[in-house]
């Protein structure tokens, strides 16, 4: 395939006449090759002139019903990305899976392994004074 | 609008929820009606948009504004979001009737980003814009835009006007040649206007009594 070829399959996607596997092919393709997105992405500023002179017909909904509409997506935006910020809080800390009556079963397991770790600071301070004091001078 | 639109996915990028919504605001109108010029349906429009801004918000980090201008990009999230529902919904959703979804005269438009007053520099860059598609030949025109626009596939398009599915594909490629040039022309002019605007700014401070 010749950069001609590459230059009329990235018109195609852009201009959205390319459909099915063989978009999901070109896109695939996309990814691997940023000289095809480079293509891509000129044919998307050329084609944006197409829209400027586009508007939408006054028949189809009137300002009121946008208004709603667009707020009630809002909505719905909203709310699914306050449930995705929550599941990746959850994420972020494991203990958050955790019930209430698993946190208190582990609780004697948690109490031992702090003493365990106390135990083993202590032991260290005096290892590191006896090391200071034979170091010292007389 | 483009430096603002560009600045405020930045900051949606590191997770700003205030600039998400002002983004919504500024540019939820004109999204709307890419999508339902796609769908044809108010409910699949609004899935449309709502799953394309759910997209910007996850992929907001991937906006380099090197390379495309803001509402370019979030232009082809809503549209590849409704070309995506359209295959998935089969030929029956498309087949509403185009024709409620299609401009009428330039007098009669009613144009959905109208919320937002534009400076007077993006009236002029949007009357150049026109101006220029205008040069393109009818026929390429109107292909372009069924596709572009409406959704439609090169066999949708040759049913709509009635005319065999080769000639439909010779138009959009001679109608995509045509626009590389008028996009080059399109360039070139305001390329000229961006000039013009400097000299006039320049006028303007040189003028005795001018008060900034």
């Amino acid at each position: 395939m010749n950069q001609d070829d590459y230059n009329w399959l990235a018109a195609d996607y852009v201009l959205g006449v390319m459909r099915g596997p063989e978009k999901a092919a070109f896109e695939a393709q996309m990814q691997r090759e940023p000289a095809l997105a480079a293509l891509v992405l000129d044919w998307q500023k050329r084609l944006s002139l197409i829209d400027s002179t586009q508007a939408a017909h006054p028949k189809v909904m009137s300002d009121a019903e946008i208004d709603a509409a667009l707020g009630l997506v809002l909505e719905r935006v909203t709310r699914a990305l306050d449930a995705e910020g929550h599941a990746l809080r959850a994420e972020d800390n494991p203990l958050a899976s955790v019930g209430k009556d698993q946190l208190v079963a582990m609780r004697p397991a948690v109490v031992r392994l702090i003493a365990s770790y106390l135990v083993v600071l202590e032991r260290l301070k005096l290892q590191q004074q006896k090391l200071v004091g034979a170091s010292s001078p007389l | 609008m483009k430096e603002e639109l560009a600045a405020l996915i930045e900051r949606i990028a590191k997770r700003d929820r205030a600039a998400f919504e002002e983004l919504y605001r500024l540019t939820s109108r004109k999204m709307f009606a890419v999508a339902l010029r796609i769908v044809r349906e108010p409910g699949m429009a609004q899935d449309v948009l709502q799953d394309a801004y759910i997209r910007l918000w996850r992929y907001a980090h991937t906006f380099n504004a090197k390379l495309s201008a803001p509402e370019t990009w979030l232009h082809q999230v809503v549209r590849n979001r409704a070309l995506d529902l359209i295959a998935q919904q089969g030929p029956t959703l498309n087949s509403i009737s185009i024709d409620q979804f299609a401009d009428p005269d330039e007098a009669e438009q009613v144009v959905f980003g109208h919320a937002h007053v534009q400076p007077s520099d993006e009236h002029d860059s949007g009357s150049i814009m026109r101006t220029c598609v205008q040069r393109l030949d009818g026929k390429y025109r109107q292909v372009l835009t069924l596709a572009y626009n409406h959704g439609m596939s090169h066999a949708e398009i040759a049913e709509h006007l009635n005319v065999p599915l080769g000639t439909v594909k010779t138009w959009a490629r001679r109608g995509l040649l045509e626009l590389k040039t008028v996009y080059d022309q399109y360039q070139t002019e305001m390329a000229a206007l961006a000039m013009s605007s400097v000299r006039n700014s320049r006028v303007d401070v040189e003028q005795p009594g001018y008060l900034a």
